[in-house]
């Protein structure tokens, strides 16, 4: 399926099932290329997300309004006759106005982390191939409280499109009797798996590699995916 | 009894054989007339007529020499403006003709699609389906007239619809004529795949072909299971429809499991265990791979699954809780020109790998 008959679907199920809790569906089936795209100007935004239990600062649930931002681009090359990723970002923002328990004051919170897929990093710090970052440029400047906010770690993660970061808001925000009619379907579920096999398995068949030599290394050395995978 | 005024440019001779043959069953008398001038030809819709009936061709003379200068598209327009005036009551409006594939010409004339309730051609006039249809069709005016959505529905509450939907029809029952929300409900519920689903995409869901079995005892059976999963809104005998959500929700509630997690197979098992019924899986349509079944080939009406499925050209989605409809594989070769440009390449590539195989 092409880049933008995948996002075209996904928009029309969110639209169908899903449309409570997302808006701006409408980017999913607009600007996108043969070799990528680019959802930054306006996110996809999820609504009613449940946040569970471990919450701090402390707020009051019922009197705030928390909801998931996401946007997220990708760019891939054709090297012999297939298209593989050259390079892939997303930025999943949580964040709203919420009511502190405590004083009752209102305040803007957010949490963030980004995940990014880059081919030559020229880093002067390790830089796993796909990786897992708390924190985006949105909360640099943000009053931090007595939380420490430094570049490290890049967690090791397999790279993300948008089809991806949809299903792993809806299966991280919301409850499993929430979402299980939604990601049951088998429209959704194929278009999910048809991006896990176009982005996780070449991550993880690079990465399993290292142990098997019958595995074709595609796209990159293990040690580029997890340090702990020496040469 | 719903009262029905036929139309025709025929002579009476054959017109009211015809209307005979629609007034057997006590719900429904049609009443056959020529056509007039237009002022005399507007007069004849009286207070008591509950729905129309009119040929669309009137190039034949009347019985007092007068040949129609006006068509019945412009007729039609005139009875719905005066409802728009409240100078009359809202009623069905039905086009028929004896035309040679006058389906394909209507098709292409796109202003009267609003104004007509159903086409049919003449040999439909023949079939006993016709008299529940014009019934139908003027009840389901009935109940758009009550303003309430639980009796156009034929729903208790409004727990699994489509709230977007259900907005709109609110409103629309508030300030429109009844035959403007008749076709909101053609439009948005009732024709295409979304909130309901016909036999077919409801058997292919369950993992058989209702082709196969739409006279069998099973199916009936079925059915009567089901019974709280069927619309029995307006228009439900023109439209036999299912509620998807219902469906899902039924099927939950008996196997304790959601409906898309089942292949064909597993679904069949499944459901003749339960119901002793003896339903066979529908085979894989040609060069299809997935058995998880969830809609049909807008041509064939085989079972597919969407990711078989090629994307049809005139796929426009007129509102957000409508999905996209399909072909096979094998309608895709058929009729290159249906497909959406999104599909081209996958067909391309399959018309490759067939002559490949067809040189080895």
């Amino acid at each position: 399926m092409s880049l933008a008959n995948s996002l075209r679907k996904m928009g029309i199920l969110l639209d169908q099932h899903w449309c409570r809790n997302v808006t701006n569906t409408d980017v999913l089936q607009s600007n996108i290329k043969t070799l990528g795209y680019s959802i930054r100007k306006k996110p996809l935004i999820f609504k009613n997300i449940n946040v569970g239990k471990h919450i701090r600062p402390n707020i009051d649930l019922n009197k705030s309004e928390l909801q998931v931002k996401l946007c997220s681009y990708l760019n891939l090359e054709k090297v012999s006759n297939r298209y593989t990723l050259k390079s892939l970002g997303l930025n999943i923002n949580v964040e709203g106005k919420c009511s502190m328990k405590e004083n009752k004051e209102e305040k803007d919170l957010m949490f963030s982390f980004h995940i990014d897929y880059e081919g030559n990093s020229k880093s002067e710090f390790y830089h796993p191939i796909s990786h897992l970052q708390i924190g985006s440029d949105a909360i640099k400047d943000s009053d931090t409280g007595s939380l420490l906010k430094v570049e490290q770690p890049r967690f090791s993660h397999y790279p993300m499109d948008v089809i991806l970061a949809i299903d792993f808001i809806i299966h991280n925000f919301y409850t499993n009797e929430q979402h299980k009619k939604f990601t049951s379907l088998p429209a959704y579920r194929n278009i999910v798996k048809e991006s896990a096999t176009k982005y996780i398995k070449p991550y993880i068949e690079s990465i399993y590699s290292y142990w098997n030599n019958e595995i074709e290394n595609k796209d990159f050395k293990p040690y580029d995916a997890i340090c702990s995978l020496p040469k | 009894m719903v009262n029905y005024l036929y139309i025709d440019d025929e002579s009476l001779e054959v017109t009211e054989l015809i209307a005979k043959g629609l007034s057997t069953k006590k719900e429904l008398k049609v009443t056959a007339i020529q056509h007039k001038e237009w002022n005399e030809h507007l007069k004849q819709i009286d207070k008591e007529i509950d729905g129309l009936l009119l040929d669309w061709d009137l190039s034949k003379k009347n019985v007092d020499g007068v040949k129609a200068d006006f068509s019945q598209e412009a007729f039609a327009q005139q009875i719905r403006k005066d409802i728009v005036e409240k100078k009359r009551k809202s009623i069905p409006i039905i086009i028929c003709s004896a035309q040679h594939n006058f389906r394909k010409f209507y098709d292409k004339e796109l202003i009267a699609h609003d104004l007509f309730d159903l086409v049919l051609e003449k040999n439909d006039l023949e079939n006993d389906i016709t008299i529940d249809y014009l019934v139908d069709l003027a009840i389901g005016y009935e109940q758009i007239a009550t303003k309430k959505y639980e009796s156009i529905l034929g729903v208790k509450n409004d727990s699994s619809i489509d709230e977007r939907f259900l907005e709109i029809l609110k409103d629309k029952v508030k300030v429109l004529p009844i035959h403007e929300v008749a076709q909101y409900l053609y439009k948005s519920l009732l024709k295409p795949e979304g909130i309901l689903i016909d036999n077919y995409v409801l058997a292919a869901r369950l993992g058989f072909s209702y082709e196969a079995y739409k006279d069998s005892k099973d199916w009936k059976l079925l059915s009567k299971k089901l019974k709280n999963v069927q619309y029995n809104g307006a228009f439900s005998i023109v439209y036999p429809n299912w509620w998807s959500v219902k469906l899902e929700e039924w099927w939950h509630k008996t196997f304790k499991n959601h409906l898309g997690l089942f292949t064909a197979k597993e679904k069949i098992v499944t459901l003749n265990k339960k119901l002793k019924t003896n339903f066979k899986i529908s085979e894989l349509a040609k060069h299809s791979k997935s058995e998880y079944y969830w809609t049909v080939c807008k041509n064939s009406k085989v079972p597919i699954a969407t990711e078989d499925g090629i994307l049809l050209k005139s796929s426009e989605r007129r509102y957000p809780w409508i999905g996209d409809s399909y072909i096979c594989f094998e309608e895709a070769l058929r009729n290159p020109r249906q497909i959406s440009v999104y599909e081209k390449d996958r067909i391309s590539k399959l018309k490759k790998r067939l002559e490949k195989t067809l040189y080895k």
